[in-house]
């Protein structure tokens, strides 16, 4: 067993989904963002911009360090999705469901994600979009059955700490009965 | 929603025969049989199982025509087979007999609701082994079903029916709540969410009566209906579905939105271990470390909210061993206690 492995969980999704909100809701120390004026105002009308990665920290009661990344949204940057979940925990991936692109989002990332490791926990998040006209999250569980892919898929809302925390969770018992599978299959 | 709560893998669907009316019984009762019988084909694919047309011999399930001999019936009904009667004059069906009555003029939906509460009956088994053994007497597999009637009703829901047809749940005359056609949205006061969630309300006793094109009242809060099925298939019983058998392995084919329902740590405990391969009751509370009870209700949960299949033992492939990510120092073990005492997350 590796006395140096980094423990990381890695937030992802496209710009403006929520990714820098969430690492802020549950770091212990401030969130390190690389953000600059976003020149983009076309695909998202925010005013900053994560270029390279956001990082939080959570340090554990017996030392343990677990990192959190968020990756840049734009896909230009997708060399550095494949370099960040090299190795991670999970992956927690959220979209903005007001967003016009949210369903071309969703479909992006879950193939590119899926491709770097099938068996790699895996969580989404979507904005929460809930109206009178109905209840839309269907439609993304569909896409996901169309791809064969079953994930956990819920309504957040990640301005609150206990969203984020429903991920996370969700994640902790994802590769936890992977770990208790492969110690009934070993 | 998804319209197939449980199916069983590789299992022939039932056969139905359906018994040409009388050459003299008339040109309504004549019409209505072909309805039936080009709804049965229209619905291939709608429906859990594939259905099968045969002669009555064969039929796990009879179609009749109104006003078919009743000593046949009864002779049909000893060998359990399930009868249906097409009428055109509304009538109560035989006691005891265990009948179904479509009336004709019939919508699509009313047969497809028909051909999937046939599939339930037919997929409960009428031993209930799980349901007997040691309960008490009030517990009887008659009473049982009673409890999930409600949830029987839910899970012939379907989401390829309009959203805009209205139900109203009612309980002895008292509307509860407005369920969406399609099944997917409802709307309640708040006060009755928070009965559906914490139980405190019996829904089992509850129907839906078609709102006849009124609209619900425009401040009640839309929420998302798989909070009303998960809650009321956890809290039907803590026995297994009248659907589910103990024997059988089963496993998560979609996540229901735990943003909508906020399980339990122990629920998305007991979702994960389901996600990862199929598995038996008993091998679920093992992995899950849950009590059985709550290992129950969480899978009488997630069937009602159509989010698991079976899986017969021999089609399960072994799966490669899952690739590593980083192991914590101190092993997973210590790590999960940790990381969860360090979030305030429940274990």
């Amino acid at each position: 067993m590796a006395a140096d492995q980094e423990l990381k969980i890695v937030f992802t999704g496209p710009m403006g989904a929520g990714k820098t909100t969430a690492i802020r809701a549950i770091s212990d120390l401030p969130p390190v963002s690389t953000e600059v004026i976003n020149s983009d105002k076309e695909t998202h009308a925010k005013s900053t911009t994560t270029v390279a990665l956001d990082y939080g920290q959570l340090v554990l009661d017996g030392g343990t360090t677990v990192n959190l990344y968020g990756t840049p949204g734009q896909e230009r940057f997708s060399f550095m999705w494949e370099i960040l979940c090299r190795g991670a925990l999970g992956v927690v991936l959220l979209i903005d469901a007001s967003s016009e692109t949210a369903m071309a989002d969703f479909r992006t990332f879950i193939e590119y994600f899926r491709r770097i490791r099938y068996d790699q926990p895996f969580v989404i998040g979507v904005g929460r979009h809930l109206s009178q006209d109905g209840y839309h999250l269907e439609e993304y569980a569909k896409e996901l059955s169309t791809h064969e892919i079953v994930a956990p898929l819920f309504e957040v809302d990640v301005r609150h700490r206990e969203d984020v925390l429903l991920l996370v969770q969700t994640l902790l018992c994802v590769l936890e009965a992977q770990v208790v599978e492969a110690s009934h299959a070993s | 929603m998804s319209s197939q709560p449980v199916f069983i893998v590789n299992r022939t669907g039932p056969r139905v025969a359906l018994v040409d009316p009388a050459p003299n019984a008339g040109k309504h009762i004549a019409t209505a049989m072909q309805l039936f019988d080009s709804m049965l084909w229209a619905f291939q694919g709608l429906t859990q199982l594939p259905w099968t047309k045969s002669a009555p011999l064969n039929a796990d399930v009879i179609v009749v025509p109104q006003g078919f001999p009743e000593e046949q019936l009864m002779s049909w009904n000893a060998d359990r087979k399930l009868v249906v009667e097409i009428v055109t004059v509304p009538t109560e069906p035989i006691p005891d007999l265990g009948q179904y009555v479509l009336t004709y003029p019939f919508k699509a939906r009313q047969a497809l609701e028909l051909l999937l509460r046939l599939e339930t009956r037919l997929t409960t088994p009428t031993d209930v082994a799980v349901v007997g053994r040691g309960q008490p007497q009030g517990n009887s597999p008659d009473h049982q079903r009673g409890k999930w009637e409600f949830v029987e009703i839910l899970r012939t829901l379907n989401p390829s029916l309009s959203q805009k047809d209205w139900f109203v749940g009612q309980r002895n005359g008292e509307s509860l709540f407005w369920l969406s056609g399609d099944g997917l949205t409802y709307l309640t006061a708040p006060s009755t969410a928070q009965a559906i969630r914490s139980g405190t309300i019996d829904l089992s006793d509850v129907v839906l009566v078609p709102a006849h094109g009124s609209k619900p009242n425009p401040i009640l809060r839309a929420r998302a209906s798989i909070e009303l099925r998960w809650f009321a298939g956890y809290y039907a019983s803590e026995q297994l579905a009248p659907w589910l058998l103990s024997a059988m392995q089963y496993n998560l084919t979609r996540w229901p939105d735990f943003g909508a329902i906020r399980p339990a740590p122990s629920q998305i405990r007991i979702a994960a271990v389901l996600s990862i391969e199929p598995i038996s009751l008993s091998q679920l509370v093992e992995r899950s470390k849950s009590s059985l009870p709550e290992a129950t209700r969480t899978l009488n949960a997630l069937a009602t909210c159509g989010a698991l299949a079976v899986v017969e033992s021999q089609s399960v492939a072994k799966r490669s061993p899952r690739k590593t990510s980083a192991t914590p120092r101190k092993g997973f073990t210590r790590f999960f206690l940790e990381i969860r005492k360090h979030l305030g997350l429940g274990v």
